[in-house]
């Protein structure tokens, strides 16, 4: 039997908000999710489990409608989905009537439930997200012989998959050990964004379809997995046609701003080079290393330089403090260094208190030493 | 620095006029209008340049003033001083269209640089505002700047500071209240406020639909669709069958019309004639009519005969089925056949049957004798059968109205469906809505976090320059007080040389000066003039230490003796000889002080304005 394991697809989740390109990647996300089912179409998957955060916030009864097309579609794959803590089955919910073809079955009860699919010879299951936060550890118990009582009457050889959504402490905490002597073969997890496959081979979490939050670093898609007996083969599907990248730029003391910004557009030159053709990438730009205070910069003019989500400025300023107050200790910026010192606040405040001063006394003096 | 020479080209009414000043007192008499302040404004305009303002002010700024009347296109002049153990001879010329500066250094004939156009660049610290303010003490104007305050506490501190870095805490101070300033115009507060009004506006909405809701579902929640779907189907049911009765009604309407009408026709008969009809007719009639009477389940006797006709045959028939050639027998089983089916049909009437008829209709006897209770008999059957027929009306016109009430109720109870439905449809588009609003609500809550945590970031950011801001400025105070005391010390003492008396001077940040008269501090103002105007030459002598350092710079007097005493003219000439090693010039209309010097036997340099 095979089949695809997907998470977290965030449908209607609008990332990058501020950016222009923010409308096209909040369609992207829907397209590349039925692009899958399309995908699963043509090769004749047998099952697609969804396993949590299909919705990015609660679906209105018209994206269920939509969706339940695209779903009978693929009408000769089974889908299973559980509901995860962002788009719960809560008391107003459209997740709580809407009627799902019949290729779809989507485990709405709070507490675990088992499907067993004889066509398929296959055993889901799931249980739904009621609300935000579950501080409970559902999952930790769960043995699919002794499931119910009429665990006994399924064939010997059928294969148990559990679908979970969760993983932290305020969405179902796990113990891994646990699990991963449960007896399920397969163990379908969502919830966390970044891809991992447990060495063990016998549960993984796919990720996020696309990367929904500048914080989505890294390879993103869905996981493929072939039943063979009571085996599981699984192999990661990259599927994201964004990427996040986080460029840091070294600045070093003398380089000019115009300097800098010739620096990072080769930066991001050399990474699309290396990018395969359909694909884009987001440029995090965190400036390092050190400024000299003379160096009049813009933060903003780096937006403009291609597709940048965000720019952090690290750079310190271009001097040792601690050499600098030996030299001044008698003086007044030694002075000033005592009173910033002696300040009740934390590290980064103090140095930027001292950087500020200093850039004072700095730029409207003559001849400050080094 | 000791000024040497002063050489007035032409300036003002001066022309290829030179003095030579001595290195330690120089008295410059003259009468009234003989050129002291002009001469003052000399040293001045050297050092520093003759400023030509615009508009209004060019009338009376110094250029103007010093204008030669008699030759206007020629304006400089020279001083020569001694710096550093260097001489130098600093020339100017001040007309506007030529103006120039040189310094050339004398001893080694080359000439030095002066970016700035003034002798600044030269000696350190010496700027327009500094000279005015320390050296220079012109008549009446005495009392210090307070724009001078804070640069005096910028070169106290650049007293402190080792290298050759020269502070200005106000342009410092400038510097970090334009970074805050731009550092605010960033700030996203018109999004967030943006923000927040959309969330008021949804919420608001939620609660006005809800209030909406509250009172449609008191109107309206007594309604099941399905108890009414039921009783629909009911009153459907109902109504057919209603229809149903009706029709049957309606067939034994006419049954029953005829069976009256027949039978009026007989009760009319028997009334107009007497004698029976004629037999052949009525016996016909009463043939037919009797034989259509029996319709309880027996056939008639003719059918019959003709049924059992038809069976002997066809088993005749049968019996001779080989004896007989093929046509006879074919012939002969069909006519049988025939028979048969004919005597069965006809049996069951299907030949014409007129209905129900409870008594048999008894054989008449045509006899006159009977006639009248034939008729009577006729006519009571008549009644009966009208009744009847009445009957069968009324009950058909009830029907009738139920049946209608029956449709009136049918349209309410569809009407109810109907409007429930809309009332369904309309629950569910409310719930989309409100979807959509609680969705657009989260997004909006998302925003105004990201909002805040940059907003809080930028607070964190305005808050450290502000730190740096006081931070500097407290810095400022504490130099002040540092040094402010030994300004004041130092003022005290040369006070106390000058009057004789110990008073304790303290000067506020703001070069407001106060004297410690044992119990309170009394601001200086309350002092006589004199004690005033001393207090403030004693303040800019100790100031120009400040600035000038370890230089002894020359001070300039302009007739500032005025309101001295003798006593205290004296102890103040005795301290600039004896205690003060600088060059100074004092400029005088009067012969007091010249006296008083030949009188402590004080070497001087005597200048002769009179001439």
């Amino acid at each position: 039997m095979r089949f695809y394991h997907l998470a977290d697809v965030h449908l209607g989740a609008v990332p990058d908000r501020d950016r222009p390109w923010s409308a096209q990647r909040a369609r992207d996300i829907f397209e590349s999710f039925y692009q899958v089912l399309d995908q699963a179409r043509e090769e004749g998957i047998d099952a697609i489990f969804i396993c949590g955060d299909l919705f990015h916030r609660q679906p209105l009864k018209r994206e269920l409608k939509e969706l339940a097309y695209h779903f009978a579609k693929a009408s000769g794959t089974q889908i299973f989905m559980i509901a995860g803590n962002h788009d719960p089955v809560t008391e107003g919910s459209p997740y709580k009537t809407f009627a799902w073809p019949e290729n779809v079955t989507f485990l709405s009860g709070s507490q675990c439930r088992r499907i067993y699919v004889p066509s398929l010879n296959l055993c889901v299951y799931g249980l739904s997200y009621h609300s935000r936060e579950i501080t409970r550890p559902l999952y930790d118990d769960l043995d699919p012989r002794k499931f119910s009582k009429d665990s006994e009457g399924l064939p010997k050889d059928c294969c148990h998959i559990l679908l979970a959504h969760g993983g932290d402490q305020k969405h179902i905490p796990i113990r891994w050990d646990r699990l991963r002597a449960s007896g399920f073969d397969y163990i379908a997890l969502g919830h966390i964004h970044k891809p991992w496959l447990d060495p063990a081979g016998k549960m993984a979490y796919c990720g996020a379809l696309q990367p929904v939050d500048k914080n989505d670093e890294g390879p993103h898609g869905f996981i493929r997995g072939e039943v063979t007996g009571r085996q599981v083969k699984l192999s990661f599907v990259p599927w994201a046609k964004w990427n996040y990248v986080n460029l840091n730029i070294n600045v070093c003391g003398d380089m000019t701003w115009s300097e800098v910004k010739d620096l990072t557009a080769q930066r991001m030159e050399d990474c699309s080079a290396s990018l395969a053709p359909g694909k884009t990438n987001l440029y995090k730009i965190a400036l390092e290393g050190f400024k000299s205070l003379d160096l009049a910069y813009d933060l903003k003019e780096l937006f403009h330089m291609g597709n940048v989500v965000s720019v952090t400025d690290a750079m310190a300023l271009d001097f040792d403090f601690d050499s600098l107050y030996e030299a001044n200790k008698g003086n007044l910026l030694g002075r000033y260094m005592d009173k910033v010192k002696a300040m009740d606040l934390d590290e980064a405040s103090r140095r930027k208190i001292l950087y500020y001063g200093f850039c004072a006394l700095y730029r409207t003096g003559g001849g400050m030493g080094q | 620095m000791v000024i040497k020479e002063l050489d007035l080209i032409h300036f003002g009414k001066f022309h290829h006029y030179k003095i030579e000043l001595g290195p330690h007192l120089n008295v410059l008499c003259g009468p009234n209008e003989a050129g002291k302040s002009t001469i003052c404004a000399f040293i001045r305009c050297m050092l520093f340049g003759a400023r030509r303002l615009r508009g209004r002010a060019a009338a009376s700024d110094l250029y103007s003033r010093y204008l030669p009347w008699e030759t206007p296109g020629s304006y400089e002049g020279a001083i020569i001083f001694e710096y550093s153990r260097r001489t130098y001879r600093l020339y100017r010329n001040f007309y506007k269209d030529g103006q120039s500066v040189s310094l050339i250094c004398l001893d080694t004939g080359k000439p030095e640089a002066l970016p700035h156009g003034h002798l600044g660049d030269l000696i350190p610290g010496l700027t327009e505002e500094n000279y005015l303010n320390t050296i220079h003490v012109a008549q009446g104007h005495s009392a210090m700047d307070t724009q001078f305050a804070l640069e005096l506490q910028s070169q106290a501190a650049n007293l402190v500071m080792t290298g050759s870095a020269t502070l200005h805490l106000g342009q410092a101070l400038d510097y970090l209240k334009e970074e805050r300033l731009k550092l605010q115009k960033t700030a996203p507060a018109d999004q967030l406020k943006l923000l927040e009004e959309k969330i008021d506006t949804i919420k608001a909405q939620k609660a006005a639909w809800s209030r909406e809701n509250e009172t449609e579902g008191r109107q309206q929640g007594k309604d099941d669709p399905e108890a009414l779907a039921g009783q629909l189907a009911r009153v459907r049911r109902e109504m057919q069958q209603c229809q149903t009765r009706a029709g049957m009604l309606i067939s034994e309407e006419k049954q029953w019309t005829q069976i009256v009408h027949d039978r009026q026709a007989r009760a009319d008969f028997w009334e107009t004639r007497k004698a029976p009809p004629e037999t052949d007719g009525g016996d016909d009639n009463d043939q037919s009519s009797h034989g259509h009477t029996n319709v309880s389940g027996t056939f008639a006797r003719r059918w019959l005969v003709c049924l059992a006709a038809g069976a002997v045959l066809g088993v005749l028939f049968m019996l001779l089925w080989s004896f007989l050639p093929p046509w006879l027998a074919g012939a002969g089983s069909a006519v049988s056949l025939f028979l048969v089916i004919l005597g069965i049909l006809g049996g069951m009437g299907l030949f014409g049957r007129k209905g129900d008829m409870e008594q048999p209709e008894p054989k008449r006897q045509p006899s006159e004798a009977a006639a009248p209770e034939q008729r009577k008999a006729a006519m009571a059957q008549a009644d009966q059968a009208r009744q009847q027929l009445a009957q069968i009306k009324k009950e058909k016109e009830q029907l009738g109205q139920d049946l209608s009430l029956l449709e009136q109720k049918e349209a309410q109870l569809q009407e109810q469906l109907g409007i429930l439905k809309k009332h369904q449809e309309r629950r569910e588009w409310e719930a989309e809505r409100q979807a959509e609003a609680d969705n657009a609500l989260e997004e909006y809550e998302e925003q105004v976090k990201a909002l805040k945590s940059e907003i809080k970031a930028l607070d964190q950011e305005l808050f450290c320059i502000d730190t740096a801001r006081q931070t500097i400025q407290s810095l400022a105070q504490e130099i002040h007080e540092d040094f402010g005391g030994q300004l004041c010390r130092e003022a005290s003492r040369i006070m106390e040389e000058i009057t004789g008396n110990a008073r304790r001077f303290y000067v506020n940040p703001d070069l407001k000066v106060s004297v410690d008269n044992s119990r309170t501090l009394v601001p200086m103002d309350r002092l006589s003039k004199g004690t005033v105007e001393q207090m403030h030459v004693a303040l800019r002598l100790s100031a120009s230490e400040l600035v000038f350092g370890s230089e002894e710079m020359p001070v300039i007097l302009d007739d500032t003796f005025a309101f001295y005493d003798d006593g205290r003219l004296k102890a103040f000439l005795r301290w600039l000889s004896e205690k003060r090693a600088g060059q100074a010039i004092l400029m005088t209309c009067q012969h007091r002080e010249c006296d008083m010097l030949d009188g402590l036997n004080v070497d001087y340099n005597y200048v002769n304005l009179e001439a």
